[in-house]
């Protein structure tokens, strides 16, 4: 059959059976959409909530002053909000505004991926302050009297460290792999169509 | 948008409904996800017409934006229950898009061109469509030549699915 002939069968096809009217098309368009975008949306909310919530809520300034961990968690949180929370939420909003479905497929493709990607390095940003605070509460622990009081005299500091770091990129690990399922489900398509599309066949 | 401004986009969609009802028979299985692709369709057809700026035909704006929403942004549902409650007026009409006794080539034409991944439907389909190769290039944001390329080798595929 040859490519002349295709056409013929296309152009000779009949309208469809289903016809919508302009009252089905008027309740059409005023329902919500489903799209891959309106979910990214909804879940980097969450995200950006997830992350937000605990230090508003959640009074653990008895326990810091105790570890002596204070000024330095104080600090911490006004880099993370004064400068890395408002930054990523710059981004994220500006590069959500600017997925727009007239572009072309391979830029709208490259502005959904773009910002996914924006929100994945903001919840890492937050992983990483995450693991900056174990480690930095770990370190005071180790110091501690308290600490050294308990410990057998033959205990293996470096035993310690590695449980430690052990315990830290077993968080992110499993940060990691449920993010992975998550947009793995979400943007397989995506990601499938924009590498066949962006693949160079010339 | 204003009242006048979304009755004349209803009313230009209704018309060039056709149009989108190809491209969801390319790209679902069945009535509900077809119900459902055209419904998210229109959805972001809706949301786009005020950037739509008339250099080109409503029809083929139209085009871009549901290739658009096939390929990049519809997610096919498992139960399609939402849309089932807006066509309920249309329950009457038997539907038979996918009845191949109407017609066995278009049919087969449309078996065919599901067996082919999105980004060769949508190359296939403005093929078939006629549609110039600096349209096609433009919509998909690939070269001319990339897109004579891609089309070439979706089209042998297409041939040696209809001519095993």
């Amino acid at each position: 059959m040859t490519t002349d002939k295709l056409k013929d069968i296309w152009k000779s096809q009949k309208l469809s059976k289903i016809q919508f009217s302009e009252t089905d098309i008027y309740k059409m368009i005023h329902t919500k959409s489903a799209s891959i975008v309106k979910w990214i949306f909804y879940i980097s909310i969450i995200e950006f909530v997830i992350f937000i919530l605990p230090t508003l809520f959640l009074d653990t300034s008895d326990v810091e002053s105790e570890i002596g961990i204070e000024s330095f968690t104080k600090i911490l949180n006004i880099i993370n909000f004064c400068i890395i929370m408002p930054t990523f939420i710059y981004l994220f909003y500006k590069n959500y505004k600017a997925i727009c479905v007239n572009d072309s497929s391979k830029k709208l493709m490259k502005d959904i991926i773009r910002t996914k990607k924006i929100v994945s390095y903001y919840v890492f940003s937050q992983l990483t302050i995450a693991a900056i605070l174990i480690f930095k509460i770990a370190y005071k622990i180790s110091l501690s009297d308290n600490f050294l009081e308990q410990i057998p005299s033959d205990f293996n500091m470096n035993l310690f460290w590695v449980i430690a770091v052990v315990f830290t990129l077993f968080f992110i690990f499993i940060v990691w792999l449920f993010y992975r399922l998550l947009y793995g489900i979400l943007l397989s398509k995506l990601n499938v169509n924009y590498n066949e599309l962006n693949a160079k066949d010339v | 948008m204003n009242k006048e401004l979304e009755h004349k986009f209803v009313q230009e969609l209704q018309s060039n409904q056709g149009i989108i009802h190809k491209i969801c028979r390319a790209y679902t299985k069945g009535e509900a996800q077809h119900k459902d692709l055209f419904q998210e369709i229109s959805i972001q057809l809706f949301k786009a017409y005020p950037k739509f700026k008339g250099n080109s035909k409503f029809s083929t704006w139209m085009y871009r934006v549901a290739i658009n929403t096939a390929i990049s942004l519809y997610r096919k549902k498992k139960r399609s229950i939402q849309t089932s409650q807006i066509y309920d007026n249309l329950k009457e009409l038997e539907y038979s898009g996918y009845d191949d006794t109407q017609d066995k080539q278009v049919a087969l034409l449309y078996d065919a061109i599901n067996t082919l991944n999105d980004i060769e439907k949508a190359l296939v389909l403005m093929y078939l469509e006629s549609k110039p190769y600096t349209e096609i290039s433009t919509v998909l944001g690939i070269s001319e030549v990339n897109a004579r390329v891609k089309m070439n080798r979706a089209k042998t595929k297409l041939k040696n699915i209809l001519n095993p």
